[in-house]
């Protein structure tokens, strides 16, 4: 009996959590409102801020990650598929693996590490330090100020280092192939760009939005949630984090299942 | 100066703050705030000023009676009126720190930036404009945490004034600041007094900018409200928790 009271309090209490989320986000986002101006400079500056933080400054360490993960994963997989199959779907299970799965999960997790940490400690410090407060009482808007230009700029960089990473990923597995298995580098490109359709590339970019939203709004969300303790920033950033690579593999296995 | 020409900025009628503070009582206040005119809020209990300072400052609303800052009533604002008239009152903290990701300049262009619609050099012009008027001689690209606390008190008020407010109002602006230092901040805020009505916390840490620039002292305790007409009066007061409050300064 006790055991099914605390699965039934922990249910619920996750379902109060997305409810929370949820209203945070969507309270972050609704300072977009006609009358504000779209380009604030304060917020815009922010932006570029957060932007170079998260998404320039990564990709040196995504470019090494795509080169040695394709590499790895490329080897693997092209012993497996030419024992099984012989070399012809190579290509298909290659870039199947890479564009649905590989690239956006791993950039995620890399996201998950680099910002959705920095953030959640970020936030949680100014918040402790009492710098948000009087920026309040001189009309700052914490939600379009703090909030929003880092969601925004964790969706972009999201999108477009995993972007970037699948391409890198690819390119090296398939270089991979070509130099074991002997096949046409030309003949692969071609197939390669054959098997990316408009479907495919919707549902990539649908997934990283949902991802860039969730790391970004998790750490937001964790890194605000700090009251007054020094030792609640930790606290909230290993919970930021956690619960962030929760979701990421909840949305992915949501795509998984609609994608089979 | 007569009546007819003073203008009132802040008129609380009957107001009770909201506060956090169970374990205090709040009596009612009745007072006004007016244009050139420095008002100090004093008592033994600190977080209970606060709650008056931020009632009359417009942050908080009154749980009962009415406060009407700059014509308006606070509560009666939704979200974008809200933002629009506090980028009119300024505020200042000795207290809470500037942001400390962000340069000297930023601190002081931030208010700016987020409410006019300017460009980033006019900002920045305008900004070393009044650091300069403020006599601030120290790079403008140095992080707060690299400037003293005179430094960043300096800071703080070029912050709180670059928006030209009609109200400021300053929660212990002489906090951490040694005798010497605080009488240049007091000198500073002297200046700054004639164009705007000031609302401050915290002035009896140094008595004498009290009795210089205070024209109004409301003296706030658990059991009354007393409204002074300036440093004298106060002093004068035979009020046994007025003595007892100056007797610890």
């Amino acid at each position: 009996m006790v055991f099914f009271d605390w699965v039934g309090r922990r249910c619920i209490e996750s379902l109060f959590y997305v409810i929370d989320l949820t209203y945070f986000l969507l309270r972050a986002l609704s300072v977009w409102q006609p009358q504000r101006h779209v380009a604030n400079r304060a917020v815009y500056s922010v932006f570029l801020d957060q932007l170079i933080m998260h998404g320039i400054n990564a990709i040196a360490i995504i470019s090494f990650l795509a080169v040695v993960v394709g590499i790895s994963i490329a080897s693997q997989l092209v012993y497996i598929i030419v024992s099984i199959t012989g070399a012809k779907d190579l290509i298909e299970i290659l870039a199947r693996l890479v564009l649905s799965e590989a690239g956006p999960l791993i950039t995620g997790v890399v996201m998950v590490g680099r910002s959705c940490s920095g953030i959640a400690v970020d936030l949680g410090n100014t918040k402790i330090a009492g710098e948000i407060e009087p920026l309040q009482y001189l009309g700052i808007n914490v939600d379009d100020y703090f909030v929003l230009p880092r969601i925004v700029s964790i969706v972009i960089s999201q999108v477009i280092l995993a972007l970037y990473f699948s391409a890198i990923m690819l390119m090296f597995g398939m270089f991979f192939s070509v130099m074991i298995y002997d096949l046409s580098a030309q003949e692969s490109l071609k197939e390669l760009l054959n098997l990316v359709t408009l479907d495919s590339l919707f549902r990539f970019m649908l997934k990283n939005i949902l991802f860039g939203l969730i790391v970004g709004t998790v750490a937001c969300f964790h890194g605000l949630s700090v009251t007054n303790s020094p030792t609640e920033v930790s606290e909230q950033m290993h919970k930021a984090v956690v619960l962030s690579i929760v979701f990421l593999f909840l949305v992915d296995s949501y795509f998984i299942i609609y994608t089979l | 100066m007569s009546n007819s020409t003073v203008k009132t900025l802040v008129a609380a009628d009957e107001a009770i703050p909201s506060s956090t503070e169970k374990h205090l009582s709040f009596p009612v206040l009745s007072c006004q705030l007016q244009d050139s005119e420095l008002t100090c809020l004093v008592g033994p209990h600190r977080s209970q000023l606060r709650a008056y300072l931020l009632m009359l400052a417009g942050i908080s609303k009154p749980v009962q009676g009415k406060v009407e800052v700059l014509g308006q009533q606070v509560c009666q604002l939704d979200q974008a009126a809200w933002q629009k008239f506090r980028s009119q009152i300024g505020y200042l903290s000795g207290t809470s720190p500037l942001l400390s990701a962000q340069h000297a300049l930023m601190n002081v262009m931030l208010p700016l930036l987020y409410h006019v619609n300017l460009s980033f050099r006019e900002t920045a012009d305008k900004a070393r404009t009044l650091l300069a008027e403020l006599d601030c001689h120290f790079e403008a690209t140095m992080f707060p945490a690299q400037l003293n606390s005179y430094q960043r008190a300096q800071l703080a008020l070029a912050r709180a004034l670059i928006l030209d407010p009609s109200l400021l109002i300053m929660d212990v602006p002489f906090n951490d600041l040694g005798a010497k230092e605080r009488h240049k901040m007091a000198e500073l805020l002297g200046k700054y007094k004639s164009s705007r009505a000031v609302c401050m916390i915290g002035g009896l840490q140094y008595p004498r900018f009290l009795q210089q620039h205070a024209n109004q002292i409301i003296f706030i305790s658990e059991q009354k409200v007393l409204i002074f007409k300036g440093w004298k009066a106060f002093v004068e007061s035979e009020d046994a928790e007025v003595q007892i409050l100056l007797s610890v300064f």
